[in-house]
């Protein structure tokens, strides 16, 4: 077990930049045809410049507009996403939880389990034994046995939540999953995620719920247009935000 | 619970970075019970919006000897020099067909797994390995069928037979080492899945699968060539086993050569480019 305050993940000067090509990609005839010219792209910089480290125990809450930059931060942070400048570095391995992403959606979701668990590096017996704790967590007693296809997208979260939490991973990237579950579901995974936090583990949560950000947060970064707006506790940064979002919003806010 | 990075002591490395051979080996070991299961869950999905289900895997293989019997046996008479045809034609095809699959599996083992290569932090190898193991289960049932028809149309069980299995260690090997190599391909060019089929269709007439090769090589050197070729050499190797057709030193020594070469240099590059494989 690490100690608490430990640094576990250090962003320094990180920038991404997307190309984003305005057509699709040239088949052979056009290229032949257009000559050599090369596609027509914009560099979109999704994540400029950004540094901070988080240490070990901290809950850290990503905000920000539509297109700011979390994201594409988060996978990088996992090593998805390569870097134009800057460097990141992890303590561990990093788990990346991702709206929509599926193991097997032709696999029942007892075998997506099975798999996920095994795919951590979970030995076979553990992932037996554990295996109705996980799905009893998720709440998919019922459809456990049907292929994951069948799945609404906030069922495959829950899954996909539920799995990635059991092997108490290092790291826990989280993108806004939280908000695709219910109201039950989103209370139980609040508490897990405090669980970690208390094993000195590392949550970082992109969402738009910014209740969910004071609740459960020990910090917050707030993120606009890939720059780094503000840092520090969940109140500062979450009034900042809300003065440049325009105001307070009661209805929005209380999101659960 | 497995722990791959001692945590207190692991230091601040970039997530990206390309892992050592020694460490990538170290965690394609701890997803040993990942690469079953998924072998065993591959298996029983591929035929299960069929009626039929599981009858497939030996009703698909018969079928095939039938047409090809048909065909080239019957119709053109490619069956020269060959006593004992349809064990023979069999061997060919399921032997072939193993490796076939195994390596366009691999090829396509990637883009299939994205779902859990963007979300988890495993070794990329695991994938083509575990096309491999689904394959090599698959591959009892028609194993099977060969030795059934060897049997029914007259050739006697013997010790040779017991050769099949390294014979098949040493192919499944060459495979899956060409499986890495072919995943790493169609990663960056999508468009090598297809050209792989057309090279396999091609292969599939030029290997010896069909006919024998010697009766239409005699060329000396030429032969050397023949026998130096993978796909044909394990195919040789079974059809020794089963039905004595002698095999000469040089094709032994390329099918071990080929088991050992393939799978090393095969992961290797590979693994070079394992950081990319989690990128849209």
């Amino acid at each position: 077990m690490s100690r608490k305050g430990q640094r576990a993940i250090e962003v320094k000067n990180a920038s991404v930049v997307y190309r984003v090509y305005h057509d699709h990609r040239l088949s052979l005839r056009e290229r032949l045809t257009i000559g050599r010219r090369s596609r027509r792209f914009t560099a979109v910089h999704a994540v400029s410049d950004v540094s901070f480290s988080v240490k070990t125990g901290e809950v850290v809450g990503l905000i920000g507009s539509n297109g700011s930059g979390k994201s594409t931060l988060l996978s990088a942070i996992a090593g998805l996403q390569p870097l134009a400048s800057g460097s990141i570095r992890v303590r561990g391995d990093a788990t990346l939880l991702g709206v929509g992403a599926v193991l097997d959606a032709q696999l029942s979701g007892a075998r997506n389990v099975m798999l996920g668990c095994l795919a951590l590096g979970m030995p076979r017996d553990e992932a037996n034994r554990r295996f109705d704790e996980i799905v009893d967590f998720a709440g998919l007693r019922e459809a456990i046995d049907r292929p994951m296809r069948t799945y609404s997208s906030g069922m495959r979260s829950r899954l996909h939540f539920s799995v990635a939490t059991s092997v108490n991973p290092d790291i826990l990237l989280i993108d806004e999953v939280l908000a695709v579950g219910d109201r039950d579901f989103r209370r139980r995974s609040l508490k897990r995620i405090t669980e970690l936090q208390k094993n000195a583990k590392v949550v970082v949560l992109v969402t738009h719920g910014l209740h969910q950000v004071r609740k459960v947060c020990s910090r917050a970064i707030w993120l606009e247009q890939g720059r780094l707006m503000a840092d520090g506790l969940p109140e500062d940064v979450l009034d900042q935000y809300v003065n440049f979002t325009g105001g307070a919003d009661e209805d929005l806010d209380a999101d659960d | 619970m497995v722990n791959e990075s001692n945590r207190l002591e692991a230091p601040l490395a970039d997530p990206s970075r390309r892992r050592s051979v020694r460490e990538d080996l170290r965690r394609i070991w701890n997803r040993r019970d990942f690469m079953l299961f998924a072998a065993g869950s591959d298996l029983r999905t591929q035929q299960m919006d069929t009626v039929l289900g599981n009858v497939w895997h030996v009703l698909n293989p018969l079928l095939q000897i039938s047409v090809y019997f048909i065909v080239f046996g019957l119709i053109l008479g490619t069956d020269r020099g060959v006593g004992n045809f349809l064990p023979f034609l069999a061997i060919g095809i399921f032997g072939f067909g193993y490796m076939r699959r195994v390596i366009l599996g691999g090829a396509k083992s990637l883009y299939k797994n994205r779902g859990l290569i963007h979300s988890i932090s495993a070794p990329r190898a695991i994938f083509p390995i575990a096309v491999m193991l689904t394959e090599a289960a698959a591959f009892g049932f028609p194993f099977m069928v060969m030795l059934v028809v060897a049997v029914v149309t007259g050739e006697s069980v013997s010790l040779r037979w017991l050769i099949l299995l390294p014979v098949f260690v040493l192919q499944s090997m060459f495979a899956v080492g060409m499986g890495f190599i072919a995943a790493r391909i169609t990663f960056y060019f999508r468009d090598f899945e297809n050209i792989l089929e057309f090279l396999f269709r091609m292969a599939f007439y030029f290997s010896g699968v069909l006919f024998l090769v010697d009766k239409f090589v005699r060329n000396p050197t030429a032969r050397q060539i023949v026998d130096l070729n993978p796909l044909l050499d394990y195919i040789s190797l079974y059809r020794w086993a089963v039905m004595d057709i002698p095999v000469g030193s040089r094709l032994v020594l390329s099918a071990i050569g080929w088991a050992i070469v393939a799978p090393v240099a095969g992961y290797l590059w590979f693994q070079r480019r394992e950081r990319d494989y989690g990128r849209e």
